[in-house]
């Protein structure tokens, strides 16, 4: 009973010790680095305090149950991010078309998902094959290649299912309807290989044109950030792919098959970062002596990284795709699912024999730790956009009830 | 052992991702720009205009025409709006992706200050080389000009406002250019389609031949240049003033002519060249010459004379001592607070790279503490020396102060060329500007400026070539 008592505090220590951690990281990366306590910017912190320290709370009670707030950044940034950067560009250039000055100073945003087609281009003819600023801007090519190979080393494709702000409109349609209208659980394979094949395309289209064919061509966020102009029947075209993907694959997909579908199917990104996962510091661990069976975890799964041949086969890990989101932790009941170190494969987890070691072990859980990592590089990465939003948001509002 | 390691590995994840995640993006700058410069990431060139055949600077200050010309009075025209210093010949683009035109010649301009409305550039190419083509300018106007007959043009681009035409030797126009206005109109480029017919003989030049006039914009003539009151009507020409046709030989040429017009010579652009690098060997003549750093300064505080020579003798500690006494005495004492801010950056020079970090922070709270101080007052040049010093010295790709120093030099060039009499110097005086103009060179090269450091590279050797200097 006192062990448990002590257990309990420690328990509670840790958490607090955590908490104050991510305060320290929110309040400098929020109101102090980018926008110095503007109204938005501290109502956007305590926003994320309050997020994370419901999420860590509610992982003390029930393992797996904080999820809810991760659904809950992730689809607030992707809907601010639409904002502040909308607003950028009409700052900068009077709409949302690309216009001639960018394109030929070479001052286009540069996001993630450029990354896998600049890769190849890159290393045969040393050029970056995208019209962007190289350094200097929050959207420049060396500073997106630095926030990738930090993504890769720690969260992994965790940053799909914490992190991207595109991927956010997904999470969010994936929770619109209650029920699932359209079942393709059976068809996750397939889709992962689609995923795959359709990435080995666009990297050999884009060596072979030396242009990023996926951003030309195909990107559906497009049409919430920046496209090009329809002055010619091939951007008449591009016009129509991305935005009957944006319709079919963010929107309607997502809520009939409660999927995670533009991001399991189409996404370059994603389908790198699950490649460069194998060197990221945290994995997904399926405890088959604990698991039933019972698949929850395959129908939850929005990225369709589990199947019931996983699950049968009892594989021990959920398929390449897997981006930690959390949703099959929340779900199976035996709590045979858990996050994990990579290195346990050389390592031996201790028994705890102590209160202190017990302690330990609590500072030092996966879980816990890779919670805090996503959450950070949400935080950091949201700051300034969603600052901008929301100071925005309230200066419409004052002035539109005269305050 | 395998229990000892997972608490390692264990504790290795949780700094990496409490403390290294942050970390990252504090530092994502730096490390950005230190990637981009160790892996020399550029961005492809057809998406940027294309590979440079030719990068010409021309004279600053040389827009008045024949040597006299005014800015008009009644026009709103900006001081050095109408002042050529820069013109880019670029390579023609194939195949060029993400751009209006898949294939497009472009060449751009770059001036000291930003237009009005009423600013006229008329570009003559000579494309070939063949003698073909057309010597008389492309409107009726009051230039009053021709073009040599050894190289007669083939294009002339018209550029007015934010928008420009091509035309051919037959004074039709061939099509819309592609204007880009940067820096509200300070830098132009200029995107030519290459898609027709007429324009495929830029494929196979060799080399170009160009006139680059800049004016005001006629009222009287459309696309001319406005007439002035002597002379031909064109503010600035791109000219190679080493040589004997400068601009002002060339626009004052109708008085000796028999036609009564000025004959204009072309610069050449290799279309299959590189650009030549900058000569900037005068600058370490220069440098190497002044000896600056041993000039001892004087101040009416015999204390900080003493602390101040020891500075400049290279004893950094006693100077530093002394220094600090003298700032908790007085800490308002600009002086002392610049060349304290000077010592911890000269202690960071030998520090760790923690250290380093940490006294070079703590040197610029000193050093912009004094600028703020001096501001306006007798003591600001020689601040701002050592704050431009210092963030010359600094490792640009860490601290981003390579701007902050073209800034200070500037604003103690500034300061000096309202002291000094730039027509009648003295042998120190010479010395003194020469050396501000180097050092200005050098920051705005690590700033990478290379058209304000070219201007620099001019006036430096302009001050440094004329007579009577004194080499010690």
């Amino acid at each position: 009973m006192i062990n448990q008592k002590k257990e309990r505090t420690a328990n509670t220590l840790i958490s607090i010790f955590i908490l104050l951690l991510m305060a320290a990281v929110i309040t400098f990366f929020v109101p102090i680095q980018q926008m110095n306590f503007t109204k938005g910017s501290l109502i956007y912190a305590l926003f994320l305090i309050y997020l994370f320290a419901k999420m860590t709370f509610a992982e003390q009670k029930k393992k797996g149950s904080g999820v809810k707030y991760r659904r809950i950044f992730q689809s607030t940034f992707a809907i601010l991010f639409c904002i502040s950067f909308i607003k950028d560009l009409y700052a900068e250039r009077g709409s949302m078309a690309i216009t001639d000055s960018a394109m030929s100073n070479a001052e286009l945003p540069f996001c993630h998902i450029v990354i896998p087609q600049i890769l190849l281009p890159l290393a045969i003819t040393k050029n970056i094959i995208f019209p962007a600023r190289l350094t200097g801007h929050y959207a420049a090519v060396a500073n997106m290649l630095v926030i990738w190979l930090t993504m890769s080393i720690t969260i992994g494709r965790g940053w799909c299912g914490w992190v991207c702000f595109y991927g956010g409109w997904e999470e969010g349609m994936t929770h619109v309807a209650k029920k699932r209208r359209l079942n393709i659980i059976s068809k996750n394979k397939e889709i992962r290989e689609f995923q795959f094949g359709f990435f080995a395309f666009i990297i050999l289209v884009s060596l072979g044109t030396l242009s990023a064919a996926y951003c030309e061509w195909f990107c559906p966020f497009k049409l919430v950030t920046e496209f090009s102009p329809i002055t010619s029947i091939p951007t008449l075209i591009s016009a129509i792919i991305f935005i009957g993907l944006f319709l079919a694959l963010v929107i309607i997909f997502p809520i009939l098959t409660k999927k995670r579908t533009q991001c399991s199917t189409l996404c370059p990104f994603g389908a790198l970062a699950s490649i460069t996962d194998r060197f990221s510091m945290f994995r997904m661990k399926i405890d088959t002596s604990k698991c039933k069976r019972c698949m929850k975890c395959v129908n939850t799964c929005p990225f369709g990284a589990l199947d019931e041949k996983t699950i049968l086969d009892k594989k021990g890990t959920p398929e390449l795709t897997c981006a930690k989101c959390g949703e099959c932790v929340n779900i199976c009941e035996e709590k045979a699912i858990s996050y994990d170190f990579r290195f346990m494969h050389i390592c031996e987890k201790p028994e705890a024999k102590n209160a202190f070691e017990k302690s330990i072990h609590k500072l030092l859980d996966p879980a816990l730790i890779f919670r805090f990592a996503s959450f950070s590089f949400g935080v950091i990465m949201s700051g300034s956009f969603a600052t901008k939003s929301i100071d925005l948001i309230l200066e419409e509002i004052f002035r539109n009830f005269g305050f | 052992m395998k229990k000892a390691s997972y608490y390692f590995f264990a504790s290795a994840v949780l700094l990496a991702c409490l403390i290294g995640i942050p970390f990252s993006f504090i530092g994502g700058d730096t490390m950005g720009k230190w990637i981009t410069r160790t892996c020399h990431l550029k961005i492809d060139s057809s998406m940027t205009g294309g590979e440079l055949a030719a990068d010409i600077f021309d004279d600053a200050e040389d827009d008045n025409g024949i040597g006299n010309l005014e800015y008009p009075e009644n026009t709103f025209a900006k001081k050095g709006s109408l002042d050529l210093v820069r013109y880019k010949v670029h390579k023609p683009v194939y195949n060029a992706r993400w751009q209006t035109f898949h294939e497009y010649w472009q060449l751009s301009l770059e001036y000291i200050s930003s237009p009005d409305d009423l600013r006229n550039i008329m570009i003559y190419i000579d494309a070939d080389g063949n003698r073909q083509g057309s010597t008389t300018p492309l409107f009726n106007d009051e230039t009053n000009c021709t073009f040599t007959d050894e190289h007669p043009w083939d294009y002339a681009i018209w550029i007015f406002d934010k928008s420009g035409k091509i035309y051919g030797s037959d004074k039709k126009e061939i099509e819309k250019v592609q204007i880009c206005n940067l820096e509200n109109g300070k830098k132009i480029t200029i995107r030519i389609p290459l898609e027709k017919k007429e324009m495929h003989k830029i494929y196979s030049s060799k080399k170009t031949y160009h006139y680059v006039l800049t004016g005001i914009l006629s009222k009287c003539h459309e696309g001319g240049f406005q007439k002035v009151s002597e002379g031909p009507g064109i503010f600035d020409i791109l000219d190679d003033s080493s040589s004997a046709q400068s601009q002002k030989i060339q626009l004052n040429s109708y008085r000796t002519n028999e036609s009564g017009k000025s004959i204009l010579i072309p610069i050449v652009a290799d279309m299959k060249g590189t650009p030549q690098k900058i000569d900037d060997r005068i600058i370490k003549e220069i440098k190497s010459a002044c000896s600056i750093e041993n000039t001892i300064p004087e101040y009416d505080d015999e204390k900080l004379n003493l602390a101040v020579k020891e500075f400049t003798e290279g004893k950094m500690e006693d100077a530093e001592s002394k220094l600090k006494n003298i700032i908790h005495e007085n800490p308002e004492n600009a002086i002392a607070l610049a060349y304290y801010g000077s010592c911890l950056a000269s202690r960071a020079g030998k520090s760790s790279a923690f250290k380093a970090l940490k006294l070079v922070n703590e040197s610029y709270k000193y050093l912009d503490k004094a600028v703020e101080i001096s501001r306006g007052t007798m003591q600001e040049l020689d601040v701002l020396l050592n704050r431009a010093s210092v963030s010359s010295a600094v490792p640009d790709v860490i601290f981003g102060k390579a701007s902050a120093a073209v800034k200070d030099y500037e604003r103690c060039l500034e300061i000096l060329n309202g002291i000094f009499n730039e027509e009648n110097l003295l042998p120190e005086q010479r010395k003194f500007l020469a050396h501000m103009y180097a050092c200005a060179y050098e920051s705005c090269m690590s700033a990478e400026n290379d058209t304000s450091a070219h201007i620099y590279l001019k006036k430096a050797e302009k001050i440094w070539n004329e007579k009577d200097i004194e080499i010690q």
